[in-house]
């Protein structure tokens, strides 16, 4: 199983696409994150219905399970800098709200809808990104 | 049966983002290395998305979802200042840290001190930006 090249990402390129078309042919709705935290965290105009609790269960659940089956797809806690995770979630929270999603709102399910503003905000934030990474490294 | 299927999609969809290594930072600055490239990340978007946007053509014809009242399909945002300012800020954030909001929620169910301290300090910038300004 290992001898197929990219095997995991293409395996969980297949749970995401079979997760998201889940949530959108069944309960008539996108998978975005940020949108989802909102809900959980009460913020003002979003509302907070099963669905949303759902979605974190499962997302959470989804963590659990991980961590038993391929705990080395997890940050390595030893090797990374944990100030540098609240700062960089800080600004992702800020960016976030007002580019109006996240990788899953508008990289998955924005594109995957065809949506020009989730396209543009996907190639934006690749570029930015991987500036950032290789200014980093 | 709603509840159900909200559930599930979501544990699926986060599974597979364990399993293509999205939930790992490594692996997330290793696809926006320009010297050791690592192609898992698009692969698992491409392969994702090879399944996601057929469901969406389906998903237009048909007149209600099967176990909701109808379809929520998202606004589009406004190509404002604020959107595009909002869009670079996440990919610095995104070339920072190596995780986003989706995993940090599926590193956190592996209670991993990493997605909590990643989630609470996402959910205090997403504060600080509601009080600044609507989106």
């Amino acid at each position: 199983m290992e001898s197929i090249p990219y095997l995991y990402p293409i395996l969980g390129g297949v749970l995401i696409g079979l997760g998201a078309s889940l949530l959108l042919l069944a309960n008539g709705k996108s998978l975005g994150f940020t949108g989802i935290l909102k809900s959980i965290f009460r913020f003002p105009g979003k509302k907070l219905r099963l669905f949303q609790v759902m979605v974190l269960a499962g997302t959470l659940v989804g963590g659990v399970i991980i961590g038993f089956i391929k705990p080395e797809s997890l940050p390595d806690v030893g090797n990374i800098n944990l100030p540098l995770v609240a700062l960089a979630g800080f600004l992702m929270g800020i960016g976030s709200h007002f580019a109006g999603g996240c990788t899953s709102t508008h990289g998955f399910c924005g594109t995957g809808r065809g949506d020009k503003d989730s396209i543009i905000a996907v190639i934006i934030f690749m570029i930015t990104a991987a500036i950032t990474v290789n200014l980093m490294s | 049966m709603k509840t159900i299927t909200a559930f599930f999609g979501a544990l699926l969809f986060a599974l597979g983002l364990g399993f293509a290594g999205m939930t790992s930072p490594e692996v997330i600055k290793a696809f926006f290395n320009f010297q050791n490239w690592n192609p898992s990340i698009g692969i698992m978007m491409a392969v994702g998305l090879m399944i996601y946007i057929p469901s969406v053509i389906f998903a237009k014809k048909m007149k209600k979802p099967l176990a909701e009242e109808k379809f929520n399909w998202p606004e589009p945002e406004a190509l404002s200042f604020k959107f595009f300012a909002g869009a670079i800020l996440f990919g610095i954030a995104w070339g920072i840290g190596g995780i986003c909001p989706g995993p940090g929620i599926v590193i956190t169910g592996a209670l991993s001190i990493v997605g909590p301290i990643f989630i609470i300090s996402l959910v205090i910038g997403m504060s600080l930006a509601t009080l600044i300004a609507k989106d």
